[in-house]
């Protein structure tokens, strides 16, 4: 009986085996935020806090290969995991982000890129990992209003132009959110 | 017939003569070479230790401080020019241990340096290529010069970069705990993330 459940089990063994690294490596990649570039003439490091936090002051500027995106600021704070990842950063004063989006790349069985320019300005942005997706988080600060245009690079077609009290765009989706609080209403688009 | 033989022999006695001669010369002087090498070296190095005017130098020295109570630093260092001035010391080829509440928390190398020890503080000032450690290597620290108070755990460093995590930081100026694992950077600060 127990010789026969024998290759049964070896046979599990191989599955979790194969499967497991696999899981922990989606994991990790859900929780991390892009490597950066960040450059400033200012900054705090604290590793003893938690989570880990660096502060930037001053012209800062923080690049990233992933969507070769470009965030410019007065102040950016990151929060690193113990892990040594990444996985939130927050941009205020006179914040312009600019990305290149794929905007077919999100659930088409095609290999075509549709490349697209973001630019967003706004006081506060928030570039973070919300439910295993980066997520742009712009908001309003003191009446100032978040600003974001999309443009599809090959056309030069404008797709996308909102202004609203928080845009949200998902860059794993390419889910853009915008939400108008005083006025009560919430318009959504892609 | 013959006396071709002779002339032939003439010729070629005296030239392996001669080539004999050549080689128990060369033979014998590497036998000398060898000899000399085996012998032992002069005893021509100078004591380790020198007083210049006032000075005293040296040289492959260690020093503990204080001599009781909780250690504050030890150094090793090439050299140590000990001045007129009590507690002022100037180092070469340093290699340092800091310490906080009696724990080696810090190494640090570099090519030279002053330290001041007074009382139950010490301050050290080193100068080029100066490379420091956290005690878990963990954190590693690079600068053109450094500082470091034991009064005020802290360490202050020019043209720095410090690696850790996967993180790299760069700037004109660095102060850090003496654990470096707070900080803060001013000027031209650069971060390249994991």
């Amino acid at each position: 009986m127990i010789v026969k459940r024998i290759p049964w089990v070896l046979c599990m063994l191989c599955i979790a085996a194969v499967t497991a690294p696999a899981l922990l490596f989606a994991q990790g990649a859900a929780k991390k935020l892009p490597p950066f570039h960040i450059k400033a003439a200012l900054m705090d490091l604290d590793l003893n806090a938690t989570p880990r936090t660096l502060i930037y002051d001053g012209n800062v500027r923080c690049a990233s290969q992933l969507y070769d995106a470009m965030i410019t600021c007065s102040h950016l704070e990151g929060n690193a995991s113990v892990e040594d990842k990444i996985t939130s950063i927050k941009a205020s004063g006179k914040v312009v982000v600019k990305m290149t989006v794929d905007l077919k790349a999100v659930g088409k069985d095609t290999t075509e890129k549709n490349p697209a320019r973001l630019e967003g300005t706004s006081e506060l942005i928030t570039y973070s990992i919300e439910e295993g997706a980066r997520v742009l988080r712009m908001s309003k600060v003191n009446n100032m209003k978040p600003h974001l245009t999309i443009t599809d690079l090959a056309t030069k077609e404008l797709l996308t132009d909102a202004s609203g009290d928080e845009i949200t765009f998902n860059l794993d989706t390419n889910k853009l959110h915008v939400e108008q609080v005083e006025m009560g209403n919430e318009e959504n688009g892609q | 017939m013959i006396g071709h033989r002779r002339r032939i022999l003439a010729a070629a006695c005296p030239t392996a003569l001669a080539l004999i001669g050549l080689a128990t010369i060369l033979l014998t002087a590497g036998c000398g070479k060898r000899l000399r090498k085996t012998a032992p070296p002069p005893p021509s190095s100078p004591s380790p230790t020198a007083i210049n005017g006032g000075t005293v130098v040296v040289k492959d020295a260690r020093i503990e401080y204080p001599d009781s109570g909780p250690r504050i630093w030890v150094a090793e260092a090439g050299s140590i020019i000990a001045s007129a001035e009590p507690g002022v010391v100037k180092l070469t080829k340093v290699s340092c241990r800091l310490y906080r509440e009696g724990k080696e928390v810090l190494r640090v190398r570099a090519d030279g340096g002053d330290a001041i020890q007074q009382g139950k503080t010490v301050q050290v000032s080193l100068a080029g290529n100066v490379r420091a450690e956290d005690i878990r290597q963990e954190l590693r620290l690079t600068a053109d010069k450094f500082e470091w108070s034991s009064q005020h755990n802290r360490v202050s460093a020019e043209n720095v970069q410090w690696l850790g995590m996967g993180f790299t930081h760069r700037a004109d100026r660095g102060v850090f705990t003496t654990d470096l694992k707070r900080a803060t950077f001013t000027g031209h600060v650069e971060t390249k993330t994991p």
